[in-house]
């Protein structure tokens, strides 16, 4: 009358593995669920109620317990159902002990016995495979998802009637789902060839994409700077596989990920300006730590436009995780750490009025208020701060995603290649002792980058900055040595805000 | 020290309903602030000014006395000097009823009182090359010996005095606001230049704070100090248009400097020039015609490399902006340069002071 279960729960976007044990015992008939569940775990002992006596599958008027182990963590959500009715079903003996040994199980239902889709498959199911699990029954429109993982056995669960059978035998298991049609993404419509000119801004989105550097436009409205950093994604490195599960694993435990396909795009996140710094760095109280926007970003972009109409404290919020590209979010018990390795693209007005600069008639002293809305520090982490004037109508249109694309792959593997032995994966990361090193200037271009230094007055974060963006325009030219002309446009990309 | 009779003229100014034309009148017939001060007290006023209404000098009876008191404390304390308009070196020339009787008057250069004064005066919100220009004019008006008067505010008064400073010249500043007020508070500095560099003048008693009125009306003082008016950059509607229409009354020569069509803040300036002001061409015209010593073609204060001197780029760039404001992308395709050879160029120019950068594009100088 014992039966125990293999589950996992969400924990931020990591998997935990949950035994589910049930307990049937005479007595006076009730049902327990015990372990801490959340609000929706609790909710769980009706549904699994349901769903067992609509699939005709007998409900014990017995004292029944269920222990969600180990005890002492929280668990939240609503995937853990399935679990629990199968470990029922086992007590019961309406399944044989035997069909899931080795098997996890994850799964929601519903009242009338049918399985439905969860949140996280993809890190569910990776955790139970780590533990040891060889076959997993998961939901069946989570399948696809699932079987991203690889070293287990998929078994796709629509209903419980159905499931006993496959369990018992009595029913080959249901074929594996038609994937869902590729979700089209704002990528595949935009192109870079739809924006005229804009040279400087342009070089500044392709050094972006390459070294990592946080990008700031500023200009004035109908400029170009929103579909300049649209397009940012179309530029960016297509994700390598390990990189491309982390993002479909944060994605998916984010519940924005139901297709089952991989995120192979570096992914472009685009908040509005009212969203609240929990929005924004993740959080949530309780067991379940949702994520934020910068982590749902992690290895792609985060778009901020009109940075300036942001509230200073959600700003100030994106420093620390800007510096250390994690986040670790801490609640009473328990602190969970989630990456955020994310290029930053900001858009914003030079002003409030928000009319071109011929026409604007704000004063000095009103826009030095509506730049001061920026904190020097946040600036300061924007390595490119360029400026975006209107293109006349008569500017040829530029370079293609493709073409940029071409150059961006290129530059991209000189820089992994040189910082293969290093702790950095972009030349933007680089810390400032290892600059002599890994961005060595030839001897023309130290003559030149002295020379910056002291006509701009760079400060040291400044000249440092500088450095790094120029090694990375010299990856764009697919040059080993960093030259004069790097240097000179390196520093023209870091515009004060004027 | 304060003489009594800047006491006795800061106590009358200061006394309840004491226009310009009443002061007038009663230093007149009194025969000057001191006399007029004990005629209020011992009541021949009644006699000596008899169309001042009488409520109105009985006001100034029962205040004379706190008034005289506090005035002397407060000139005092602050080393103000009261300018009178029977002084030898009152230096408003009109006598029209709409100008001051007397004028505070704090700084270092009271020589102000004796020189050529010109006024430079313009838009707040002036362009890079309308800021160059106020700056040049207010050195060169300085190198020719001439006092720049302008009114202290942001922009295109500030550069003016500004250059004046820089020229180690002398100005002066016109204020609005009460003397012990410096206004706008972003130019306290300035305010500290123009004392050490000449005098800062005004009508209003201490503790009188900025309001919108007030600065439309300090404009005729500026128009009444000086010999000539120089605008350099204006809206069409703006204070610096009430100068000009104040000089005009008082017949003065005005001098525009002429702006390009497409910018607006030269809208004001050019249709003074339509309406037959004199075009300035070149700032150093305004130091000519105001001296008959002979001017330097470039105040050596205001430092810019000849072009000749620059490389071939940076000539290049400096030539395909045209005088008007450019992005660096409209550089670039104008003369085939490259980004980085652009980017460099710009930056020579910047650093020989033929360039400047503002709201986002490239100023030549």
């Amino acid at each position: 009358m014992l039966a125990a279960v293999q589950s996992a729960n969400l924990f931020g976007i990591e998997g935990r593995t949950v035994l589910v044990e049930t307990h049937v015992a005479r007595g006076l008939p009730s049902y327990t669920v015990v372990g801490l569940p959340d609000t929706a775990g609790r909710e769980s002992r009706e549904r699994v109620r349901a769903a067992i006596q609509s699939s005709d599958l007998g409900w014990p008027a017995q004292r029944i317990t269920v222990n969600l182990a180990p005890a002492t963590m929280r668990k939240s959500g609503s995937g853990l159902e399935l679990a629990i009715a199968l470990s029922l079903l086992v007590a019961t003996s309406t399944v044989p002990d035997s069909a899931l040994d080795g098997v996890g199980v994850l799964g929601e239902l519903g009242l009338d016995g049918g399985v439905r889709a969860i949140d996280g498959t993809l890190a569910l199911v990776d955790v139970l495979a780590r533990s040891g699990v060889t076959r997993v029954i998961v939901p069946f429109d989570n399948a696809a998802e699932a079987a991203l993982v690889g070293s287990v056995e998929v078994l796709p669960a629509r209903n419980l009637t159905e499931l006993r059978a496959c369990l018992k035998a009595e029913l080959p298991w249901p074929e594996m789902p038609q994937p869902l049609p590729r979700p089209l993404e704002n990528s595949d419509q935009l192109d870079l060839s739809e924006i005229r000119g804009l040279l400087v801004a342009r070089t500044a989105l392709a050094v972006a994409a390459v070294g990592g550097h946080h990008v700031l436009f500023t200009g004035e409205p109908g400029a170009g700077k929103t579909m300049l950093a649209r397009r940012l994604p179309t530029i960016m490195v297509p994700l390598e596989l390990k990189a491309a599960l982390e993002v479909t694993r944060i994605h998916s435990a984010s519940g924005l990920n139901r297709s089952g396909w991989l995120i192979e795009n570096p992914p472009l996140r685009a908040p509005h300006h009212s969203s609240s710094v929990a929005a924004l760095i993740g959080g949530g109280s309780g067991a379940h730590i949702r994520t934020g926007e910068i982590t749902r970003a992690h290895r792609g972009a985060l778009f901020l436009d009109e940075i300036a109409e942001f509230a200073p404290t959600v700003l100030d919020a994106l420093r620390q995780p800007l510096e250390e590209r994690v986040v670790r979010i801490c609640r009473s018990g328990h602190t969970v750490e989630l990456p955020a390795d994310f290029i930053l693209v900001a858009c914003c007005n030079p002003c409030p009025c928000g009319r071109s600069d011929i026409q604007c008639r704000c004063s000095d002293l009103v826009r030095d208020r509506f730049r001061r809305r920026l904190s020097a520090p946040l600036l300061d982490r924007f390595d490119l701060r360029v400026r975006v004037n209107a293109p006349s109508p008569d500017e040829p249109p530029g370079a293609s995603s493709a073409e940029t694309l071409d150059r961006v792959l290129v530059a991209s593997e000189r820089q992994a290649y040189r910082l293969r032995d290093s702790p950095w994966r972009r030349n933007a990361h680089i810390g400032a002792r290892a600059l002599p090193d890994l961005c060595s200037l030839s001897a023309l271009a130290r003559l030149r980058f002295l020379e910056i230094c002291r006509d701009l007055r760079l400060s040291g974060r400044g000249a440092a900055c500088v450095q790094r963006v120029a090694r990375t325009l010299a990856d764009l030219d697919d040059l080993a040595a960093i030259g004069d002309a790097h240097v000179e446009i390196a520093a023209g990309l870091r515009e004060d805000l004027a | 020290m304060i003489s009594a009779r800047e006491v006795a003229a800061a106590a009358l100014l200061s006394l309840p309903r004491a226009t310009p034309s009443r002061l007038r009148t009663i230093i007149s017939v009194c025969g000057g602030s001191t006399s007029a001060v004990s005629a209020i007290r011992d009541g021949s006023i009644f006699e000596l000014s008899p169309l001042t209404p009488i409520d109105v000098i009985g006001g100034w009876q029962r205040n004379i006395d706190i008034a005289y008191e506090a005035a002397r404390l407060v000139l005092e304390r602050r080393g103000t000097r009261v300018l009178i308009y029977d002084d030898v070196d009152w230096p408003i020339m009109s006598s029209a009823d709409s100008m001051p009787t007397m004028l505070f008057a704090e700084g270092d250069g009271f020589e102000v009182l004796t020189r050529p004064r010109i006024a430079v005066v313009g838009t707040r919100q002036p362009t890079p090359h309308g800021a160059a220009d106020a700056r040049e004019i207010g050195c060169h008006l300085a190198d020719a010996g001439a006092v720049v008067v302008s009114g202290l505010a942001y922009g295109i008064d500030a550069r003016a005095h500004d250059g004046a400073i820089r020229a180690n010249g002398l100005t002066i500043g016109v204020a609005g606001t009460g003397l012990d007020i410096p206004y706008p508070a972003g130019n306290t500095d300035l305010w500290a230049g123009v004392r050490a560099h000449g005098i800062i003048v005004g009508e209003n008693a201490f503790g009188t704070l900025p309001s919108k009125q007030i600065f439309p009306v300090r404009n005729r003082i500026i128009a009444g100090l000086v010999s000539a008016v120089v605008i350099v950059e204006a809206a069409a509607r703006g204070g610096a248009m009430h100068t000009a229409k104040a000089a005009l009354a008082l017949g003065l020569p005005i001098y525009a400097v002429p702006g390009s069509r497409r910018n607006p803040m030269a809208e004001g300036c050019n249709q003074l020039i339509a309406d037959g002001a004199i075009p300035l061409i070149d700032p150093v015209d305004i130091a000519l015609a105001i001296s008959n010593a002979s001017v330097s073609c470039r105040p050596v204060t205001l430092k810019q490399t000849a072009l000749c001197a620059l490389t071939s780029d940076a000539r290049t760039v400096f030539l395909a902006l045209g005088g008007e404001p450019a992005s660096l992308e409209q550089v670039v395709s104008r003369t085939n340069l490259a980004l980085a050879e652009a980017a460099g160029a710009t930056r020579e120019l910047e650093r020989a002071g033929r360039l400047t950068r503002s709201r986002g594009r490239l100023w030549p100088m």
